[in-house]
């Protein structure tokens, strides 16, 4: 029985393994997709005339140079900048845009809940504990300090937020219809880590001792004591299992996000499409103005755009073409 | 592979950050067996069993606090004894420094009872009634 107890002890490594390969793996895989077109996304207004007025934040939104590039990316990785200009089309409501920026504010608050979590998971895994460490979990309990553990917001924020985010694709229509099973397995996977976290903290208690000895354990690479394992909690065991699950399947998941949205050519490129020259990394004759080429290149193939006239295109539908006729319908060239 | 340098930059922050453990500590992260190390307790029992102190000391205390401040409660049964309701109680057997401290420190836990509550690690000369 004890000797079973040491699979939660090689978890994690897998866990790991899988994790930093995985994560590794697809960061090279997207590294060399080439970016055949410049496709910047711009929100403001890109430097022409001296008198046009160009503000600090048509900068960040239209970036004229690498360095603008990369605030712009800072702004988009910290503050989802992209997420906060959300708005939701209603052709309903007379093709409005209505604002969607409650979906901004619950992802801002569920990320760094969620970083200043893992901070403070810190504490099992350091022993002496760094200072910031405590000093973190100090303010994050000062609203809740009357209560025996101190309640921390982040704690609860995270769950609030958890719930509006998966509420959003449960019972609004339309993201219900393109919410795949995947992004409720990622969900789930969070609300059972997040659930079984707060349980141990607030309503079961778990004596802590040998949790933090556990994670030491796993840290430094020293096989724990069967006495370890034996008093670890059910509730801790679940709450450890599913993440190690999770971390085994970010690569594979869209968490993977985190390392995708670097590589986002929309985000990453600057706006100088009118100043320098992009190159199709796939081009064999990029001397060669496209404008002026019989066709286009792609992977070494020659793309022609040629009009089709109506012979040529009945023939390749004839079948489609002929089942419309018998309906009772006009087939004939539009002149 | 495109954009190589920021690529390998992007990768070897990532595995900074996935080792953040080891470098806030500067490696130095021991393991202890922190039940060794605790002082031996006064007393062959505990207010409760060991295993549900050990876990709910902590609500043992706050239950305490409501009952005696609220209800005016001041005596505890259990199965192991009648018990002082107040946290002064637990000095009988336990050692605060050598017991409850190296524990909480090892877990980075700061109750902040002791913001107004005696405990015997303070040196505070007037307090004389805990023997
Ligand atoms: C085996 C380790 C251990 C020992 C020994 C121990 N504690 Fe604790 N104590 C903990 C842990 C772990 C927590 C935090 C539990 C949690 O967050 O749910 C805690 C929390 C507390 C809290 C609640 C404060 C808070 O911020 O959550 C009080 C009060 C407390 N302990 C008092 C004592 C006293 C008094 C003693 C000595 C008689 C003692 N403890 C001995 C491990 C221990
Ligand atoms: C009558 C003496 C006595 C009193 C009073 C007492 N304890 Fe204990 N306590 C013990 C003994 C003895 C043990 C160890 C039992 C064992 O190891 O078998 C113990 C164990 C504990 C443990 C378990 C630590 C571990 O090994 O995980 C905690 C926590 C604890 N006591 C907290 C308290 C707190 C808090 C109070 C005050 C409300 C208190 N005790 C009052 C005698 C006492
Ligand atoms: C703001 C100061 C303050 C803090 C912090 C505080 N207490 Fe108290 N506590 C008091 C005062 C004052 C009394 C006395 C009430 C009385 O005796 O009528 C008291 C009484 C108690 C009592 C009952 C009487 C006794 O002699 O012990 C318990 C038990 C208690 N507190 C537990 C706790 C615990 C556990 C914590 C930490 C989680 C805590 N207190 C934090 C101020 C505080």
């Amino acid at each position: 029985m004890s000797e079973i107890m040491y699979i939660f002890y090689i978890l994690p490594y897998v866990a790991f393994a899988i994790f930093i390969v995985g994560v590794i793996y697809r960061i090279i895989n997207w590294a060399n997709s080439a970016v055949p077109l410049k496709v910047p996304t711009t929100a403001g207004q890109q430097p022409t005339f001296n008198f046009i007025r160009r503000t600090w934040v048509d900068k960040i939104d239209s970036p004229s140079n690498k360095f603008w590039a990369f605030i712009r990316m800072l702004f988009e990785v910290f503050l989802f900048r992209s997420l906060f200009r959300n708005t939701k089309y209603y052709v309903e409501k007379g093709g409005k845009n209505a604002d969607t920026r409650w979906l901004w504010l619950f992802a801002m608050l569920f990320h760094y809940s969620l970083l200043i979590i893992v901070i403070r998971h810190l504490r099992f895994f350091t022993n002496p504990t760094p200072k910031f460490v405590s000093t973190i979990e100090y303010l994050d309990g000062l609203v809740g300090v009357a209560i025996v553990p101190p309640l921390l917001m982040t704690g609860v924020i995270a769950l609030v937020a958890l719930a509006f985010l998966w509420g959003r694709r449960i019972f609004l229509a339309k993201e219900r219809s393109i919410s795949l099973p995947s992004d409720h397995l990622i969900l789930f996977f969070m609300a059972v880590i997040l659930v079984s976290g707060l349980l141990m903290r607030y309503i079961v208690k778990v004596d802590l001792s040998y949790v933090k000895m556990f994670a030491l354990s796993i840290i430094t690479v020293h096989p724990p004591s069967p006495e370890v394992l034996a008093n670890l909690h059910w509730l801790f065991l679940i709450h450890f299992t599913f993440v190690c699950i999770t971390i085994a399947y970010l690569p594979f998941s869209k968490v993977m996000h985190f390392a995708g949205v670097w590589f986002s050519p929309t985000r990453n490129m600057p706006n100088d499409n009118r100043r320098k020259r992009h190159v199709n990394p796939w081009d064999p004759n990029p001397e060669v103005p496209i404008l002026a080429r019989v066709g286009i290149v792609v992977d070494g193939q020659v793309f022609k755009s040629k009009k089709l006239d109506w012979n040529t295109y009945y023939e390749m539908y004839k079948d489609q073409l002929d089942e419309i006729a018998e309906n009772n319908y006009t087939i004939k060239p539009e002149l | 592979m495109y954009h190589k340098p920021y690529v390998i930059l992007g990768i070897v922050v990532f595995l900074i950050i996935l080792a953040t453990p080891y470098w806030v500590t500067a490696g130095n992260i021991k393991y202890e067996d922190i039940h060794k190390e605790l002082a031996k307790p006064k007393g062959v029992n505990c207010i409760m069993g060991v295993k549900w102190m050990a876990s709910k000391h902590m609500e043992l205390l706050n239950e305490w606090r409501e009952i005696a401040v609220r209800k005016g409660v001041r005596k505890y049964k259990t199965e192991n004894g009648v018990f002082n309701v107040s946290l002064t109680e637990c000095w009988r057997c336990h050692n605060y420094d050598e017991y409850c401290k190296k524990c909480h420190e090892f877990m980075d836990v700061r109750p902040v009872c002791w913001d107004c509550h005696y405990n015997p690690g303070m040196k505070i000369p007037t307090v004389n009634y805990i023997k």
